[in-house]
């Protein structure tokens, strides 16, 4: 599937030239007789540029060559035939296509360098995001132990019980961050070794419920999950990130007092499972946007973290021939749902 | 403090100094006699010299890789080896178990955990009071008897689970593989899968009959890719 999409995003670009030189060709006959024919040239040189500036030097040289035939074909006489009455047309074929050539390789080049200041600009953003993101963490344990290890005499028991009790939960919090950047990079690499064995979903949900002990306290989270549900060949490991990203997520963005609701199905060749909260949901924009890398929803600024959560899930579930996707709930909250096939 | 950790001797092999003082002082003030070795080839020499009970040793060593000094140390003598390392690959873990390691824990862990590693793996060197009624949380087996109960009241336990459950609580807090439990209960060599699906399975009802939420199982935990562990300290 991804494979063909692929392919379709690449002739497309050649597909939508041709269509231009066609339309091109066109206008050329409507004019054909009140200009001359090294004008109407022109109007294929105005394509090439298109081509360049939009797709790159592939397209655009495979348009000044089509045009070039399509322009002997029926705008030269004879029309119809690839035969050139006046030799002075060889001339204007040949200049055409250096002239398409080296406008196509002029225009590529500006694209790409437009391109990598984009790159550069996005990179810094990044870097910039992730180094705020490391030192915040990073300074609250520094500081919190700096404090014990100066005013050691001068502190009550129960400040320096709060110090150490930060200093550990902000050098979890590093941690966590460490990993998700670590399972990125892995991916971006492609270094991201899936390993799918046959597994329980209750299970994988157990040892995940048991890691998040302590965040989940006393809501509740109810666990719907059919007897007869399948074994599924799935990452054990990568499945229980998926689902502590998820759950954290669900956590975070929903009031203490209501519920978190995993539901699984089993359907004919695949299992969808759903992670629903009833939350303050995601703004509509954001549905399709929060998976991916270093995107954050503006809402609660008190809410931390680097938005590499779900787009490390999407990668895992990708990983696993599977799809996710975030809806919001008809009342209010948002529903995770997780398809995975099942073979 | 109990009185038998006091002459327990913990030796500790871990080229990073931070790490190596951290757990000196938590071990100290928990009791334990600690020894610092910080290459392979020198926590090879002092796991015979030093005589120490347990060794904690660290992966990532500049000599030797830490998974041969486990071998090397196991060749000679059964002390109780727990691993440390950053390695969180579920195959790592089986590779340092498989090499006679009896625990493993990732980097960063709490000492709390470590401590609780320590107690488990050392359970074995305390002369066994031959007691026949083993008890964890509020479940207890009576291995005269064949006898399971769960507050007090009898658990219905097919021979398999009761197989499983008392290898479990035989080895409570520590992590014990596919592999071993196959071998222990099905007399298997290798991880089929049939008989790995059959050990889920198992699992799966065990929790069923003794766990208070088996969706949420908090005596018989899953260690991913790894194996089983009956937590202990509940």
């Amino acid at each position: 599937m991804q494979k063909i999409k692929t392919i379709r995003n690449k002739i497309y670009p050649y597909l939508i030239c041709i269509g231009f030189v066609a339309l091109m060709t066109l206008s050329g006959e409507l004019v054909k007789g009140k200009l001359e024919p090294t004008n109407i040239v022109m109007f294929y040189l105005l394509a090439v540029v298109i081509a360049a500036i939009r797709w790159g030097q592939g397209p655009a040289i495979v348009t000044s060559i089509v045009s070039v035939f399509v322009f002997d074909l029926f705008l030269i006489p004879p029309y119809l035939t690839l035969k050139v009455d006046d030799l002075q047309y060889i001339f204007t074929f040949i200049s055409f296509l250096i002239v398409g050539i080296v406008v196509s390789t002029l225009a590529s080049k500006t694209r790409e360098q437009v391109i990598q200041r984009q790159k550069e600009k996005l990179q810094t953003a990044l870097l910039n995001s992730i180094s705020h993101d490391l030192r915040t963490p990073l300074s609250s344990v520094t500081g919190s132990l700096s404090a014990l290890l100066d005013n050691d005499a001068g502190l009550d028991e129960s400040t320096r019980k709060e110090l150490l009790e930060t200093a550990f939960t902000e050098s979890e919090r590093l941690n966590r961050l460490v990993g998700n950047l670590l399972d990125m990079t892995k991916m971006e690499a492609g270094a991201l070794k899936i390993n799918r064995k046959a597994c329980e979903l209750r299970d994988v949900l157990g040892v995940t419920l048991e890691q998040l002990k302590e965040k989940i306290g006393d809501r509740i989270i109810k666990i719907d999950i059919p007897k007869d549900f399948p074994e599924v060949s799935m990452d054990f490991l990568f499945m229980m990130k998926v689902f502590i990203n998820l759950i954290d997520n669900a956590i975070k963005y929903s009031s203490a007092d209501t519920s978190i609701d995993i539901k699984a199905v089993a359907l004919k060749d695949k299992v969808k499972i759903e992670i629903k909260d009833q939350g303050i949901g995601l703004p509509k924009g954001d549905l399709k946007h929060v998976f991916e890398k270093f995107y954050r929803v503006e809402r609660p600024q008190q809410i931390m973290g680097i938005g590499l959560g779900l787009s490390i899930c999407k990668g895992i579930i990708e990983a696993h021939g599977g799809q996710i996707v975030a809806q919001n709930n008809p009342d209010h909250g948002t529903t995770f749902i997780i398809t995975i096939p099942l073979n | 403090m109990m009185a038998e950790k006091q002459n327990l001797r913990i030796l500790i092999v871990d080229d990073e100094k931070p790490i190596r003082s951290f757990l000196r002082v938590s071990l100290s003030s928990h009791g334990y006699n600690v020894f610092e070795a910080t290459t392979g080839a020198e926590g090879l020499e002092k796991s015979v010299s030093l005589h120490p009970d347990a060794v904690i040793l660290d992966l990532g060593l500049p000599d030797i890789d830490g998974i041969e000094v486990a071998k090397g140390i196991r060749k000679r003598s059964k002390i109780p080896v727990i691993i440390l390392s950053v390695r969180e690959e579920a195959a790592d873990k089986v590779a340092a178990l498989d090499a006679g390691a009896d625990d493993y824990l990732t980097k960063p862990f709490s000492t709390k955990e470590l401590l609780a590693r320590l107690r488990a793996v050392m359970r074995r060197l305390l002369p066994s009071n031959k007691e026949e009624i083993l008890k964890v949380g509020k479940v207890s087996i009576d291995i005269t008897h064949h006898q399971v109960k769960v507050n007090e009241k009898e658990a219905d336990l097919t021979p398999t689970e009761y197989d499983i459950l008392k290898l479990l609580i035989l080895s409570a807090g520590k992590v014990l593989t596919h592999r071993q439990i196959l071998q222990e209960v099905w007399n298997k060599t290798e991880d089929l899968e049939g008989v790995l699906h059959l050990l889920r399975v198992t699992i799966s009802n065990l929790r069923s009959k003794i766990e208070p939420n088996p969706d949420r199982p908090s005596y018989v935990l899953t260690e991913p890719g790894i194996g089983y562990r009956l937590r202990s300290e509940i």
